[in-house]
């Protein structure tokens, strides 16, 4: 979630609370939806199949009461009595009578233009068609009487004969055949036949031959078109089908029943019913029906729905809303994106002009874009933009002051400093100079005894000699160290550090050491292991922290030792320097470096002088620290650790022994080629602006000498060796054109180029050798002018 | 006979750089200022001038330099200061000082340095 932007997060969330009721809702109603219409549909087809079989059952009352209004006729009931009565010479006028009866009824029943009788008999008793009306191919007429026949074996004459008056047998429906043969197209047949009585005398039986399509198509025309619609009666035989070649598997010979069919169908045949069901992937409707008086035998309509086609339905709807969903979805996404933007646009330029504010662009103004809690923002961002740059101006001209204030106090205190290391290193060599006398004179008298026609010295002024050239000796040690001090305060001394081979420096340091102990009773241990590795640090210096420690602490040690031990302590040496000599008090601990404070201190306190002043300042410059622990009368122990040269800094190292002698460096300096050099003599009173050309000078490789108030000039010019004269002519005001006047007369001089640098831009003098320049000179035309006249007289 | 230059302003210093050489055998002529000594140098023609680096008419390597100008490089130029830093050192030489003597000095090494450069075949190294 953090990675998300603002405007994802507002999008998220707009389409997190949208998007999920409506599709929780979406699902929901797809499921309600579909179950609806599912049961819809089932309940549809019931309604359908009932109203077919309500169809067939009016179909099947209608022919009923056909029958009993038959056998009730007056032409029925007067032939039955004559029947009764034996009035045989009636009949024949009777039946002609009946035969009209039935013939009328025949061509009166239709429907849909087609007939619903094939057939109304009247048989004897016996059986035999006394009266026969035909439908045959849609011709209605009375059957000859060549045509008549029984029809005793009949099911239906044999069942009605054994009836009481009024009740009527219904057959089940057969095939018509004519003489045992079968007609195509199938001719059902339903037969309702009835006795007939004369008064109290069965006299017959009244047999009609429903044409059973007429109520059997009813239900093969309402073929649902993904289902099937079909009857069947109770022995499994397809009465009605779409398939019309499927009925009456049993009577025609082609076996085909419902059970081998469609086994899973079997329980329809068990009894009549009405119901749902599924078998497989169908949905079953069914209701049984049966003529009224059927003699046990029902007929089942069945409507065949595969489940697909209802699911069909269903996920019809489905899609209609999910569709819906989807264009709801789709509207919502746009909305949240427009919105999200509308919030977060606003939010991103807030934040980058936030960003850009922080990056220092305090200029950045963010476009208000509305009143609300945004605007707010975009106002306050502003605000605090400027106030921003307000403080940071501020600050900014405060730090340049103070700056300023900061850059004088530090060139201040940088000519306090240079002025005092200027200030130590003249006075050391002006001490230097005195300190000559003392001790060359006294070194002469010692050891040059022939400067003095052989005088032998007494003993007693010999010892005084020596103690005035010890102590001369000691004043330089001094010397040498303010000297050092000043160099290492000045930033002036730099350390060459290399791989150090510290054994052989210990060695030396200790050899030296020996010898300053003279006649003391001490002794100088070195304690070290066998080898030492090579450390990292400037040997010079190293060895001459060393030395000094070590000479500090003969000095102040009497009896007992002076040990200088190294050890390794990881990748550092650490390096101590231990005497039993009279120890530093707790007091003068605290101050034994610093520096000038034991100068004041009384000589015979150990650490007296700059030596260890100068130590720890070399040894902070290797990054190191000396530490010193000391008890009086016991001794002191002087401390610092340094690093390992490491394998790839020995491997750099071309030549780790380099001169390691502290007291004498020897120089070596190429010479400058002298015959090259060029000497300039430099006449200007304003000292800034001597200073200022002798630094340009001496940059472009001039030797510049500075005429200082005072000096011969003519002198000068005719006894150095010049090359040039660089004359400002104010300085000699009057007698400036008299000077030049003199040095270009003087034999020694005249040769000489001059540049004069005038006031004024009056050429005053045409000479080839001389150049008037206009004050103030510019540096550039300056050394272009001084190359000038040197070429040309390098030629000359 | 050898003849030593030495240009010292001050006469102390002279005076025992002076006893010490002449104890070895050397004449010495003093010239306190340095002007004075580049003027006579040409006539005088010494075999080594010792030259205070510190004088207080002419600076040392414009005096050296002049030197150089006249006797070219037979005659060798010895620096004496108390100026005794590595940058002093390294500016004499530069400027073609033979050898450095730094203030204080040990006469005897004076002398050695001296007899060293007049005639270098004369001494052994030691």
């Amino acid at each position: 979630m953090p990675s998300l932007s603002l405007r994802a997060k507002l999008l998220l969330l707009f389409l997190l609370a949208v998007l999920l009721p409506l599709s929780i809702t979406g699902i929901w109603s797809s499921r309600v939806t579909g179950q609806m219409t599912r049961e819809r549909v089932i309940q549809d087809e019931q309604t359908r199949l009932s109203k077919l079989t309500l169809e067939i059952e009016r179909f099947l009352d209608t022919t009923l009461s056909d029958i009993r209004i038959l056998s009730g006729s007056t032409a029925m009931q007067t032939l039955a009595q004559a029947i009764a009565d034996r009035q045989s010479l009636r009949l024949e006028q009777l039946r002609s009578s009946v035969e009209e009866d039935f013939l009328n009824f025949v061509s009166a029943r239709q429907i849909a233009d087609s007939f619903v009788y094939q057939h109304i008999r009247f048989l004897n008793t016996n059986g035999f068609e006394f009266v026969r009306v035909n439908n045959l191919n849609g011709q209605v007429n009375v059957a000859a009487r060549s045509t008549l026949n029984t029809r005793a074996t009949e099911d239906y004459f044999r069942q009605t004969i054994n009836l009481t008056p009024g009740e009527i047998y219904v057959s089940p429906i057969e095939i018509f055949d004519e003489f045992g043969r079968i007609l195509r197209p199938y001719v059902p047949v339903l037969r309702y036949s009835m006795p007939i009585y004369g008064g109290e005398t069965f006299v017959g039986v009244l047999v009609t031959d429903v044409r059973a399509e007429g109520f059997l198509q009813l239900v093969t025309a309402q073929q649902n078109s993904d289902g099937m619609t079909f009857m069947a009666d109770q022995t499994g035989s397809y009465i009605a089908h779409p398939d019309g070649d499927k009925r009456f598997g049993a009577a025609v010979g082609t076996g085909i029943t419902v059970q081998q069919e469609s086994p899973e169908l079997s329980f329809l045949l068990d009894r009549q019913q009405t119901g749902v069901t599924e078998a497989g992937d169908n949905v079953i409707v069914y209701e049984s029906t049966a003529p009224e008086g059927a003699s046990g035998f029902f007929w089942t309509v069945v409507s065949v729905l595969p489940l697909s086609s209802v699911l069909a339905i269903v996920q019809q709807q489905e899609i209609g809303i999910l569709f819906t969903l989807g264009v709801v979805a789709v509207i919502s996404v746009i909305v949240a994106v427009v919105f999200s933007r509308r919030i977060s646009r606003p939010i991103i330029d807030v934040t980058e002009a936030a960003r850009a504010i922080a990056n220092g662009s305090f200029d950045r103004v963010v476009a208000v874009t509305s009143r609300d809690e945004i605007g707010t923002l975009q106002v306050s961002i502003n605000t605090m933009a400027k106030q921003i740059k307000q403080s940071i101006d501020t600050l900014e001209e405060r730090v340049r002051d103070r700056t300023a204030k900061l850059d004088d106090a530090r060139r201040i205190a940088e000519a306090a400093s240079n002025a005092k290391s200027e200030f130590l290193s003249n006075m050391s060599h002006e001490l230097r100079t005195p300190l000559n006398m003392v001790i060359g004179y006294t070194t002469s008298m010692l050891y040059i005894p022939e400067m003095y026609k052989e005088v032998v010295l007494p003993d007693i002024y010999k010892k005084d000699i020596q103690t005035i050239q010890k102590n001369g000796e000691h004043l330089l040690g001094l010397i040498n160290d303010i000297l050092d001090l000043s160099k290492i305060e000045a930033g002036k001394l730099t350390l060459s550090p290399q791989p150090v081979d510290l054994l052989d420096i210990v060695r030396g340091v200790v050899a030296t050491s020996v010898g300053l102990v003279k006649d003391k009773a001490i002794q100088v241990r070195p304690d070290h292991p066998v080898a030492l590795p090579f450390i990292w640090g400037d040997p010079l210096r190293v060895r001459q922290v060393l030395l000094n420690l070590m000479s500090n602490a003969i000095k102040f040690t009497d009896t007992g030792y002076v040990t200088l031990k190294a050890e390794l302590q990881g990748d550092q040496v650490r390096i101590s320097v231990q005497d039993t000599g009279i120890g530093i008090n707790e007091e003068d601990l605290k101050t034994i470096f610093d520096r000038y404070a034991q100068i004041q201190n009384k000589a015979t306190i150990q650490g007296t002088g700059l030596g260890l002043d100068i130590c720890q300042r070399l040894l902070q410059m290797h990054d190191s620290e000396l530490e010193v622990t000391s008890a009086v009368g016991i001794g002191s122990t002087f401390t610092f650790t340094l690093p390992l040269a490491t394998a790839e800094q020995i491997a750099l190292a071309s030549d780790p022994e380099p001169d390691t002698d502290v007291t004498r460096v020897t120089v070596e300096v190429e010479p400058m080629n002298w015959e090259s050099s060029r000497i300039v003599l430099l006449i200007e009173k304003d000292a800034e602006t001597r200073a200022k050309l002798n630094r340009s000078l001496e940059d472009a490789k001039y030797v510049v000498f500075e005429h200082h108030p005072g000096d011969d000039i003519l002198e000068l010019a005719s006894t150095l060796t010049l090359d040039l004269i660089i004359m400002d002519d104010a300085t000699l005001t009057d007698n400036s054109l008299s000077m030049y006047a003199t040095l270009r007369s003087h034999e020694a001089t005249q040769h000489i180029p001059i540049i004069l640098m005038s006031e004024d831009n009056q050429e005053k003098i045409t000479d080839s050798r001389t150049r008037t320049l206009q004050k103030p000179v510019p540096i550039a035309s300056l050394i272009e002018c001084v190359e000038e006249l040197l070429t040309a007289k390098s030629i000359a | 006979m050898s003849y030593v230059m030495l240009v010292e302003d001050n006469q102390d210093n002279a005076d025992l750089m002076i006893r010490a050489l002449s104890t070895a055998g050397f004449e010495v002529r003093h010239y306190l200022r340095g002007l004075t000594s580049l003027g006579a140098v040409t006539k005088e023609k010494p075999s080594i001038i010792l030259l205070d680096f510190n004088l207080p008419d002419i600076d040392g390597r414009t005096l050296i330099l002049s030197f150089k100008r006249k006797l070219g490089n037979d005659v060798p130029v010895v620096a004496v200061t108390a100026r005794v830093s590595e940058m002093d050192q390294r500016l004499a030489m530069h400027f073609g000082a033979s050898a450095f003597i730094g203030k204080p000095f040990d006469p005897r090494e004076l002398v050695a340095t001296v007899q060293r450069l007049v005639n270098p075949a004369k001494v052994t190294p030691t």
